[in-house]
């Protein structure tokens, strides 16, 4: 028994609502001062979640935009230059934007501390300092969209970027460069939290799987972000000085710029899974009151990933004039960094089996992420071969995968992971219908914008075209309603979850049952998040299924 | 110089007299040797601050992870690259666009 | 540590113990540096990309810089992580008085560093050795070979002047430090802020220890 648990004022299992000890975070300082200087993680995560949820519609009013204009094969709603700046906005705001923050600056800075039984990460201050970077970014990138806006594509790749684009590139790499600084402390900091502040008896075997895959993640931050800071910074200066590093005619290799590039670029999609996987590690074990099924090999695979991820970016390249031997090298790995990722899907798989499973709304999205991430990363090996790259690179299908895997797995994992922890943040039970309804309705919308995409790519729609022959029409016209669906199913959250604030009932600290630290302290937490330190004596997961 | 600051004041003289050694070899025509050189002198030194002035030596265990890791991603990096640059040979292109974008800064 | 010990700063409420206190920042520290390593990295790419490819004007643009200044900044350098060395020593023995002087001692070979490195910057600029409109190296004729040097120098420039960077935020952190040291915690810092503000320090000597070998002694002797 925990310590929390000991105490009579708490009932058993945390289901039922009762006394607070210690007034919740939210309560106290109240004025905008309090929040804006607050050193609080929770707090930070609340503001985090603001500005993410705001440029999430703002690049979703991009894609709107994008479907828009593919629906009819001419390129009539827009321009060509106005399209690509279109495609390059979408990019870059849902990248760095609200990707790559989205689960761990949000969930993993509200939830880490309390997962592993402290009051505050290890340095408070600095991740105050991250939300201002981020925002200062955020700032910059919007200041170079309305001015005209940049046309390069969020890959900015050279010799457009550095000798042709009349865009405001400069001033969208240096608002990328503030943004990656602000996920590099982020992830210093989850790495030193999750080191140090651990709580007696939380041994790294006994720690939730979300805190190891945002570990995991926070490695990939801190080592492969600042090679993007500085590639970035190169491009600037080739864009200034015209000197020629990466153009051929003066001695450069444009795909110096690539190498480096993605070498970031493909950890960074990890960056963006491994949390989605973490959370829907806390999710299925909880509504199939089971146990994960292999603990161990979900800890090491989520390092596996992690660490195959810095070896595959030469996937990117293939067609690019990368050597045939590289091409095979990369494929190659390619083909083993599946491996653990499958490994995962395995088991979450087994642990439904023989579960007590319940379809609330996280389960929903969580089963969604399990499937959809695992048709996004089959098709992933279509693409690492090397024969079937050369017709499938640049067209829908790479569009398609990566949407089934950062859509279809890593924004419906945030959604489910926004909806399991909603009771700990904000003290209030949402609808469970009206969460179900959108569930359904985000995962048939989906299917809909992006399946007819492999299809399209398949028989050979290029990737960033405005127009297009007849014939893709009516997949593209699905594809497009598709998109009306997502977008409503989108909106549906914003609607009852912001309800719920004020008219939704009153959360115990453990409505779902739920193992883990965070559901040992009241809904929402205090402060500093324990009335009493914790003490870890039981194993993870430690759900037993119920009788039917 | 008491007990503590020794070995300090050793690193420091090992660093001068192999800064000396990597300058008077760099004079010398050595053809590749002259690489190899002032690259394991380099080591040598960085090996030095390392783990005396930064207190390797003493570390735990994860302090000497920490330090090591971004070395060898750098490793990784640089190895894989050149997969690709060890076997491709380059091409002059016969003719190149010029650029389009906005005059250039320099000292001109 | 001894019980008149006045040198302990605040614990914060995250924290159990100083010892665990201190030791997360000193991790937190060398998390930072493996991330500012792999920050200079593609520059380190880059020339090792521009040796592969273009041998000869590496080693002639090499010859350009000065080899003496170079050699002497290097000395200096060294010589500022040896002072910051005794510094972090001195604050582990509670001698907030000493360990200043030696930060000042650092940073005034800090600063002697920057100069030398401005003058040096200043001669390339004179010889149109800064890359971008107006280079113009005066040993190379043929097109391919002015572009490996303008190559260089690009590197040159961007290294050089990342790593001066690094080392003025250094300098301003040895200041600083130096000044709040007289004042005993919790208005002053405790004294393992100079052991954090050491390893950043050391950490900027340790680039320049690679820069120097490539940017100044590439084919120094022409072969």
């Amino acid at each position: 028994m925990t310590s929390a648990q000991n105490d009579a004022s708490i009932v058993d299992d945390g289901t039922q609502p009762h006394e607070r000890r210690d007034p919740s975070y939210l309560v106290g300082g109240y004025r905008l001062i309090d929040w804006l200087t607050t050193r609080d993680h929770k707090r930070i995560a609340v503001l985090y979640s603001i500005s993410i949820t705001f440029f999430f519609f703002l690049g979703g009013v991009a894609a709107a935009l994008i479907r828009l204009e593919l629906a009819t094969p001419q390129g009539d709603l827009v321009s060509d230059d106005t399209y690509n700046k279109l495609f390059t906005a979408h990019g870059i705001i849902m990248v760095w934007l609200f990707l790559i923050p989205s689960i761990p600056a949000v969930l993993g800075n509200f939830l880490m501390p309390l997962m592993i039984g402290a009051r505050d990460l290890a340095f408070p201050r600095l991740n105050l300092a991250s939300w201002y970077l981020y925002m200062l970014g955020g700032a910059i990138v919007l200041w170079a969209l309305l001015a005209g806006g940049v046309d390069t594509g969020w890959t900015f790749y050279t010799p457009f970027s550095t000798m042709f684009s009349n865009s405001h590139v400069v001033a969208a790499l240096f608002g990328v460069l503030v943004l990656g600084f602000s996920s590099i402390l982020t992830g210093l900091n989850f790495i030193v939290s999750v080191h140090t502040l651990r709580a007696p008896g939380l041994g790294w075997f006994r720690l939730p799987l979300f805190v190891w895959a945002n570990y995991a993640t926070s490695l990939i931050l801190v080592l492969a972000t600042p090679v993007l800071a500085m590639t970035l910074v190169l491009v600037a200066i080739e864009r200034l000085f015209q000197v020629g590093i990466f153009d051929p005619a003066l001695g450069g290799d444009p795909l110096l710029f690539q190498h480096l590039f993605w070498f970031y670029s493909h950890p960074a999609v990890y960056i963006m899974v491994l949390p989605a996987m973490g959370v829907a590690s806390e999710i299925i074990p909880c509504f199939a009151r089971r146990p994960v099924f292999g603990y161990r090999f979900m800890a090491y695979a989520i390092l596996a990933i992690a660490v195959i991820g810095f070896l595959v970016w030469g996937h990117h390249m293939f067609v690019s004039g990368q050597s045939m031997y590289a091409g095979m090298v990369f494929s190659l790995l390619s083909f083993l960094v599946a491996i653990p990722s499958a490994i995962k899907v395995f088991n979450w798989t087994a642990t439904l089996y023989k579960g007590s499973i319940r379809f609330s709304a996280p389960m929903l999205y969580a089963l969604g992420f399990v499937g959809l991430f695992t048709i996004g990363g089959l098709t992933g090996l279509f693409l690492a071969a090397l024969a079937l790259d050369v017709h499938l690179s640049d067209t829908y299908f790479v569009v398609a995968h990566f949407h089934y895997i950062m859509v279809g797995g890593s924004v419906m994992a945030y959604l489910g992971g926004i909806h399991f922890w909603w009771p700990k943040v904000t003290g209030r039970m949402y609808s469970e219908t009206w969460g179900k309804i959108a569930a359904i309705v985000i995962f048939a919308g989906f299917n809909l914008t992006f399946f007819p995409q492999y299809l399209l790519g398949y028989a050979g729609m290029p990737r960033r075209y405005h127009s297009y022959p007849p014939e893709f029409q009516l997949l593209h016209v699905l594809s497009s309603a598709g998109a009306v669906t997502l977008a409503v199913g989108y909106l549906l959250p914003l609607g009852y979850l912001a309800w719920s604030l004020r008219h939704g009932a009153r959360a115990p600290a453990n409505p779902w049952r739920a193992t883990g630290l965070e559901w040992q302290t009241d809904s929402p937490p205090p402060e500093h998040n324990f009335a009493t330190p914790p003490v870890v004596v039981r194993e993870p997961y430690d759900y037993t299924p119920e009788s039917p | 110089m008491d007990k503590a600051t020794r070995p300090l004041v050793l690193t420091w003289i090992a660093l001068m007299a192999l800064l000396a050694t990597t300058a008077g070899c760099a004079l010398l025509r050595l053809g590749w040797l002259n690489t190899a050189i002032s690259l394991a002198i380099a080591f040598a030194k960085a090996l030095l601050v390392a783990i005396v002035f930064m207190r390797l030596r003493r570390a735990p265990a994860l302090l000497r992870l920490a330090a090591v890791a971004g070395a060898v991603t750098l490793v990784l990096l640089f190895g894989l690259s050149l997969t690709d640059y060890v076997t491709r040979t380059e091409l002059k292109a016969p003719w190149q666009q010029p650029a389009t974008v906005a005059p250039r800064f320099g000292s001109g | 540590m001894s019980p008149h010990d006045t040198s302990l700063p605040p614990l914060e409420p995250q924290f159990g113990s100083h010892a665990q206190q201190d030791f997360a920042r000193s991790f937190g520290m060398w998390v930072f540096l493996s991330s500012e390593l792999l920050f200079f990295g593609p520059l380190l790419f880059g020339y090792l990309y521009l040796r592969m490819h273009h041998p000869a004007a590496t080693g002639m643009a090499s010859r350009h810089t000065d080899m003496l200044l170079g050699t002497v900044n290097t000395a200096v350098l060294l010589t500022s992580s040896f002072c910051m060395a005794l510094a972090g020593h001195a604050a582990q023995e509670n001698e907030r008085r000493r360990a200043a002087r030696l930060l000042a001692l650092t940073a005034l070979l800090g600063v002697a560093f920057l100069a030398i490195k401005g003058y040096e910057w200043h001669q390339e600029f004179g010889e149109h050795l800064f890359p971008g409109a107006g280079f113009r190296p005066d040993d190379a004729t043929d097109p391919a070979t002015v572009h490996g040097i303008e190559l260089f120098f690009l590197l040159y420039f961007a290294a050089t002047g990342l790593h001066a960077l690094h080392l003025l935020i250094g300098v301003s952190a040895c200041v600083w430090l130096m000044l709040v040291l007289r004042h005993a915690p919790p208005r002053g810092p405790g004294n393992e802020a100079v052991d954090v503000a050491g390893l950043y320090w050391h950490f900027v000597d340790v680039v320049w220890i690679v820069l120097y070998p490539l940017l100044y002694l590439t084919a120094r002797s022409g072969g």
